[in-house]
């Protein structure tokens, strides 16, 4: 935006930077913002007003901010345009000097959701992003990297953006940072449903003229990791109504729950690590929960095939794997087979396991505790408790070498909390579940 | 052609009333003891019905386990899924014992049961993701049948196959009683050459889609071997590993005269994703 040079009291002073900054101003008749956005926020607010203020009686040319204040282009800075300016402040104008008449401008509002599963959301609720983390690198709107993707699971990769207008039919466009993304209205690609950017801003949105909201589909096209920006705008000025910021993900979460246990909407409470998988994919990381039946005694399988696609084609390098009982068993299996198979996958780190109350999982029928660290693995979380045959048919877990708690895990039986436990409600207690979220978290990029 | 459909038609007769005859029904007193001692609260009921599981042990313990296993077919939490693992772990009985009592069951007709037990007898094949699993215990019994002529037990048959091709033609190779040097060396190489495209592919020298030509001869010769078993390998390889699959030889295999052949090769498993 360049030195602003305005205010009638630092205008002697600024003058002389400004006149020394030379070309730096030779465009600065030029207004670029909305109507009353002198300062180009997207907004007219109070420092707007203070703005037009200052440049009231000027002559629009003699800086940048006092150009936007020619509201209506009459080439004078008067009540004129502190009239118009009234009607506009505290909203957002789809006009653009100078032309500026004060109509109230479209409300536009983008809506991303979290990554989707299949054919749909299952074995999550669909879950939007929260607005105050639309624009967050992290917390914000995910999305998987699709290029080249065999998609074990059908077109999933796409994330689903719900564009809301008013009034009904408004004419918008999107903006876009990168040509990696491509955008959509079906989920499935559809021959000429794409939406065409003929630049960065793309030609108007198919809002049909009674209808107050579009579908949309976001895909990531390049193989090359990246951070981007989504904005709506009016078809004709460059006010940003609402914006998502997208990051590839680098990170893949595999919840496997223990024998008997399937992923539910809504979950169920006596689920802890499906609870878990959800309090995770809420807060943005792509997680993917499991009956733990989908890991085999060698550790292939569907898990496998998924984490497999996601380090060969979606580039993700970091892998978080947990499980509760015989989950925790294929957790073992799963992170063992990734390890023998490194030099066929490419490159990634196990960045995080845990276990629950791990059982083996060679079979249905195992009730071995699994007391082996996963191969490999970063950083290793281990909880468990006492089995007992009357109370749990004496299933349970143990210590497990270099895990955390160091040196070996948690017993919870040695807590205020966990005494007396079974094998049966271990992975329910909030302190184990908080434990997981607030280890994992850290340590796995979304 | 009519040769072939009728030995088709006899075979799956045969196997039906053999399956018959090997699998026992669900026996209720059994059934509801384990299902007091998975998820009653009652204490006292649960000692009682512990009592007399421990008793049904001593009276027949290869019915038990059978009892065991049709009990865990129906398991819908975790309590019941785990009854049976932990039944074998207090009687402490012999991982010999367990494999025995269940294969036969592996000759059912009752879909979901095969399924549990062929999930079952995993835990005692040593699976791993960095070795191959260990059938001896099923050579034996597959040999025993070769040697007093009865019916081999084509249910772990393909239990075998399904879990691991290569494991289980050098299984039946030994079993079935093929001394011939010469024999024994086309079969081998075969695998050995094919084992090794999928190495290939495992570890990155080799596409996931691509298969060398020499591997695709090998397989050409066992979908054509005399031997049914031979074949069978061929068809789980066509099964397994979408880059073997070639037109004429799903044709050929899903025609086969052996009804494993044919079904091996008429369902085409989900591939494992291997290299890049």
């Amino acid at each position: 935006m360049g030195i602003r040079c305005q205010g009638k009291t630092i205008v002697i002073a600024l003058f002389v930077i400004c006149a020394a900054a030379g070309s730096a101003y030779a465009g600065i008749s030029e207004c670029t913002a909305g109507c009353g956005d002198l300062d180009g926020d997207g907004f007219a607010t109070s420092v707007d007003f203070a703005l037009l203020n200052s440049c009231i009686g000027e002559d629009p040319q003699s800086f940048a901010t006092c150009a936007c204040a020619d509201l209506d282009g009459n080439g004078a800075i008067d009540l004129a345009d502190y009239a118009i300016f009234m009607r506009l402040f505290a909203g957002v104008s789809d006009e653009a000097p100078p032309d500026c008449t004060g109509a109230p401008g479209t409300l536009a509002n983008l809506t991303a959701y979290r990554p989707q599963h299949g054919t749909a959301y299952f074995p999550f609720a669909r879950t939007a992003v929260p607005d105050d983390w639309e624009n967050d690198e992290q917390l914000g709107p995910g999305i998987r990297i699709n290029n080249g993707d065999a998609d074990p699971s059908g077109e999933d990769d796409l994330i689903e953006v719900v564009l809301t207008v008013d009034p009904p039919g408004a004419e918008l466009t999107l903006r876009k940072s990168t040509s990696a993304m491509t955008i959509w209205t079906t989920r499935n690609k559809q021959p000429g449903t794409n939406i065409v950017f003929p630049s960065t801003k793309s030609v108007p949105l198919p809002v049909g003229p009674t209808e107050t909201s579009l579908t949309l589909w976001v895909e990531w096209e390049s193989a090359v990791h990246g951070v981007a920006t989504l904005q709506v705008e009016p078809a004709f000025s460059n006010v940003v109504k609402d914006s998502l910021t997208f990051h590839t993900f680098h990170g893949i979460v595999l919840a496997l729950g223990g024998e008997g246990q399937v992923p539910t909407v809504p979950v169920e409470a006596n689920s802890g690590t499906f609870v878990v998988g959800t309090a995770l994919y809420g807060l943005g990381f792509d997680v993917h929960m499991y009956d733990e039946d989908n890991v085999s005694a060698d550790g292939s399988g569907a898990v496998y095939n998924e984490t497999a696609t996601a380090i060969q084609h979606r580039l993700v390098d970091e892998i978080a794997i947990f499980g509760y009982s015989h989950g925790g068993g294929s957790t073992y299996s799963l992170a063992d087979r990734l390890d023998v198979n490194r030099a066929g996958l490419g490159l990634f780190t196990i960045g995080y396991t845990s276990y629950v109350d791990s059982v083996r999982n060679n079979s249905d029928i195992d009730v071995n505790q699994e007391l082996r660290r996963p191969p490999s693995s970063a950083y290793h979380l281990n909880h468990y408790q006492h089995g007992s045959f009357f109370e749990d048919l004496g299933l349970d877990g143990g210590p497990v070498t270099n895990s955390n708690p160091p040196p070996t895990g948690l017993d919870v039986e040695t807590t205020p909390w966990g005494a007396n436990s079974t094998h049966f409600e271990v992975d329910d207690y909030i302190q184990v579940r908080s434990l997981m979220e607030s280890t994992l978290t850290p340590r796995i990029t979304r | 052609m009519y040769a072939r459909t009728l030995g088709k038609f006899v075979m799956a007769a045969l196997l039906a009333a053999a399956c018959i005859a090997a699998v026992p029904a669900a026996n209720d007193a059994i059934q509801t003891d384990l299902r007091t001692i998975a998820s009653t609260e009652d204490a006292g009921a649960k000692q009682t019905a512990w009592d007399r599981i421990r008793q049904a042990d001593t009276a027949d313990r290869t019915a038990l386990l059978q009892q065991l296993a049709i009990f865990t077919t129906t398991a819908d939490n975790e309590r019941d899924a785990l009854l049976a693992g932990t039944v074998i772990r207090e009687f402490k009985i012999p991982d010999d014992t367990v494999v025995q009592a269940l294969v036969p069951l592996l000759e059912s007709d009752d879909a979901s049961l095969k399924a549990q037990v062929g999930n079952m007898l995993g835990g005692y094949e040593d699976r791993s993701a960095d070795r191959p699993p260990n059938f001896s215990t099923y050579r034996a019994i597959i040999a025993t049948a070769v040697r007093e002529d009865r019916p081999i037990p084509l249910g772990l048959v393909e239990h075998m196959y399904t879990v691991d091709p290569s494991q289980a033609l050098r299984t039946m190779l030994r079993a079935s009683s093929v001394h011939k040097p010469a024999s024994l060396r086309e079969i081998l190489m075969a695998d050995h050459v094919i084992s090794e495209v999928l190495w290939k592919q495992r570890n990155g020298f080799l596409d996931e889609n691509t298969i060398e030509p020499q591997a695709a001869e090998e397989l050409a010769k066992l979908a054509n071997h005399d031997q049914w078993w031979a074949r069978l390998y061929a068809a789980a390889i066509v099964q397994q590993h979408p880059a073997f699959r070639t037109k004429a030889l799903v044709q050929r295999l899903s025609g086969d005269e052996h009804p494993l052949v044919a079904g091996f090769a008429s369902v085409p498993a989900e591939a494992e994703r291997t290299s890049e």
